[in-house]
């Protein structure tokens, strides 16, 4: 797979002489790549760097320090032909609300060189706008003016895609249709996607490659698949859990946590809530050798399911809060 | 194929279909029309006040200078009417319009997020900002040019032609005295007042521009410009200030007032314009260089 978009220790200082507290260092030496066909997740709280990584790798802000190539292109010395197959949102997708949808994307897509009229309807009817697109943008739902952010990013069709918080302010449907469009995007169109959100199980289902910021740093970046295989618990619940965390050691040599707090699975079976359990990171071991091992050492294990929010869990555990409260909070704990 | 836009042969995009993009833009959004709107209402009102008015004073002062009137149709006619609406038209009206515009045109956009959505496209920002400076540019010179045919045409249509009879004072030039501008004259005379007026204008589009670029909010771009407009604007109406005028940039700006004068001093009229074209040069590359370098945070 070729690298697409490659940042390397980019670094942003904002400097702000009247305010308290002095500079800001908003990004930090952040470091990643993209390659095509991925789609790739930044994660972070609010106030992570997010946007304003989003914001370097496009040329909208410059860097203190590091560099930025699309295409082999360097964004500082040739933004033009960097930005030629990218098309991008940040923050939220912004337009004139006075002109309709369709005229919108005319005068967006004339700055990028120009589509065909069939292009522009092709697009339309993808984004699920086609029959509203003569309607003035100020009348638009939420929804549809998200569409018509993605369907102004697709113009003339990219290589390369970048949404911050696509599904930012939408409904159930709203979120549903967006990731799904998204995901035939990646699949079908085979873009390549860059996808910011602080919603993990939309990065969850999404993405394929993440990097998690926290602070303005890079505090994770990987194969969401690898990181699952790495960090994705087993919960079990089962008895005598310390002689059952001996036998997996002995036999697979996997690290067991005994775990006090009741199993929500457990509780949801009504059975008793204080029955202890074991975290065990499997690290590509079968779930069910697991099972059989246990069962036959005479065990009884009431449940055994992968970790369901194991990105939000590793997200919590290594990111901190941006709200003062939270953080006092933790800070207490 | 009906295509949108247009490449260069590099792939970056033409003056031209910026220009079209701006175009798309202000023709679209409805204050623009504004200012049509209020001009005609201005005119309107300006002709009906000079059915009613008698002129008493402006006959005093007239005779003081040589100039003895009965009535007022010996000297109100529609080329006075025009010349004398223009003051507060090219001086007042036109800068809010301007600096309004001009606002809109990149603060307004920063604010709104539709700058950022032009600039994660391929297109230079320096021919972006020269763009939607050749487009205020543009506009500039259609509303001077609507102002002056409406005051004209209503005014030569109300009250008819004759010889242009104007106090000096008037119009700024820190002389005594009245003047007198043949009839035959008077229509070139008010082309060459609406080029210099329009001229003057630029300087004005051009930093409204810069202080667009500069600042983050559209309301903040035009009272920041109308605020430094006015205070050099004040500046010059202190006489004993009078060694300051030929460095203001608003003596060069109204020059156009020069045209009313019995005699045209043609060559104040060039220095104003090599000033005019100075100014206009230096604000265009600073706002050039600002937004270049500009960090687009909203």
């Amino acid at each position: 797979m070729t690298a697409l978009l490659v940042a390397e220790g980019l670094t942003k200082v904002f400097h702000r002489r009247f305010a308290r507290g002095g500079d800001l260092c908003a990004v930090d030496d952040v470091s990643f790549t993209v390659h095509r066909g991925n789609v790739f997740g930044f994660l972070g709280p609010n106030g992570a760097g997010k946007s304003t990584t989003l914001r370097l790798i496009l040329g909208l802000i410059y860097p203190t320090a590091g560099r930025v190539a699309i295409a082999g292109h360097d964004l500082s010395t040739d933004r033009l032909r960097a930005l030629r197959n990218v098309g991008a949102f940040v923050e939220a997708p912004s337009f004139y609300p006075y002109l309709t949808g369709r005229k919108n994307l005319e005068i967006f897509t004339g700055l990028s060189g120009g589509v065909p009229a069939a292009e522009i309807d092709r697009v339309l009817e993808l984004t699920g706008l086609k029959g509203r697109e003569h309607e003035a943008v100020q009348v638009y739902s939420h929804g549809m003016k998200q569409r018509l952010g993605i369907a102004a990013c697709l113009l003339p069709r990219p290589e390369l895609l970048v949404l911050d918080e696509p599904t930012d302010g939408l409904d159930p449907h709203g979120i549903r249709q967006t990731r799904e469009l998204i995901v035939h995007l990646a699949r079908a169109e085979g873009l390549t996607i860059v996808l910011s959100s602080h919603l993990l199980s939309e990065v969850e289902n999404l993405c394929n490659r993440v990097v998690i910021l926290d602070r303005g740093r890079s505090i994770l970046e990987g194969e969401l698949a690898a990181l699952e295989r790495q960090c994705r618990r087993l919960e079990v619940s089962v008895d005598r859990p310390e002689k059952a965390a001996a036998l997996l050691r002995e036999k697979f040599g996997l690290a067991a946590e005994i775990h006090d707090t009741a199993f929500q699975a457990v509780q949801d079976h009504g059975q008793d809530a204080r029955a202890t359990g074991l975290h065990v990171v499997l690290d590509g071991t079968d779930l069910a050798a697991v099972n059989t091992a246990l069962v036959q050492a005479g065990f009884a294990v009431r449940s055994l399911a992968p970790e369901a929010r194991w990105l939000e869990r590793i997200f919590l555990e290594r990111t901190s809060s941006t709200d003062p409260g939270v953080r006092a909070t933790e800070a207490q704990r | 194929m009906n295509a949108v836009g247009a490449t260069g042969a590099s792939g970056s995009i033409s003056l031209g279909a910026v220009l079209r993009f701006e175009w798309t833009k202000l023709a679209g959004r409805r204050i623009t029309w504004v200012p049509f709107l209020v001009l005609t209402l201005v005119v309107l009102i300006i002709v009906t006040t000079f059915h009613h008015l008698q002129f008493i004073y402006a006959r005093s002062l007239f005779k003081t200078f040589g100039f003895v009137f009965q009535n007022k149709d010996e000297f109100v006619n529609g080329y006075y009417m025009t010349a004398h609406a223009m003051n507060p038209v090219f001086q007042l009206l036109m800068p809010i319009f301007i600096s309004v515009a001009a606002g809109l045109m990149v603060a307004g956009e920063a604010e709104h997020g539709t700058l950022r959505a032009c600039l994660v496209r391929p297109v230079s920002r320096t021919r972006l900002l020269l763009g939607k400076f050749v487009m205020l540019a543009g506009y500039s010179l259609a509303l001077a040019l609507f102002a002056i045919v409406l005051l004209t045409a209503t005014g030569v249509l109300s009250f008819g032609t004759g010889n242009l009879y104007s106090l000096n004072i008037l119009f700024n030039n820190g002389q005594e005295g009245a003047s007198m501008v043949p009839a035959a004259e008077v229509p070139m005379r008010l082309v060459g007042a609406w080029l210099l007026a329009t001229t003057g204008l630029m300087i004005l589009a051009a930093m409204a521009l810069l202080i667009s670029a500069l600042v983050e909010s559209a309301a903040m771009a035009y009272v920041l410009t109308l605020s430094i407009y006015f205070a050099f604007l004040t500046l010059r109406s202190f006489p004993f200030l009078d060694w300051l005028y030929p460095y203001l940039f608003v003596t060069h700006m109204l020059r156009w007032q020069q045209c009313f004068y019995s005699f045209v001093k043609t060559g104040e009229i060039y220095v104003s314009l090599i000033h005019l074209a100075g100014y206009l040069i230096a604000l265009l590359a600073a706002a050039v260089l600002l937004f270049e370098q500009r960090d687009i945070k909203n």
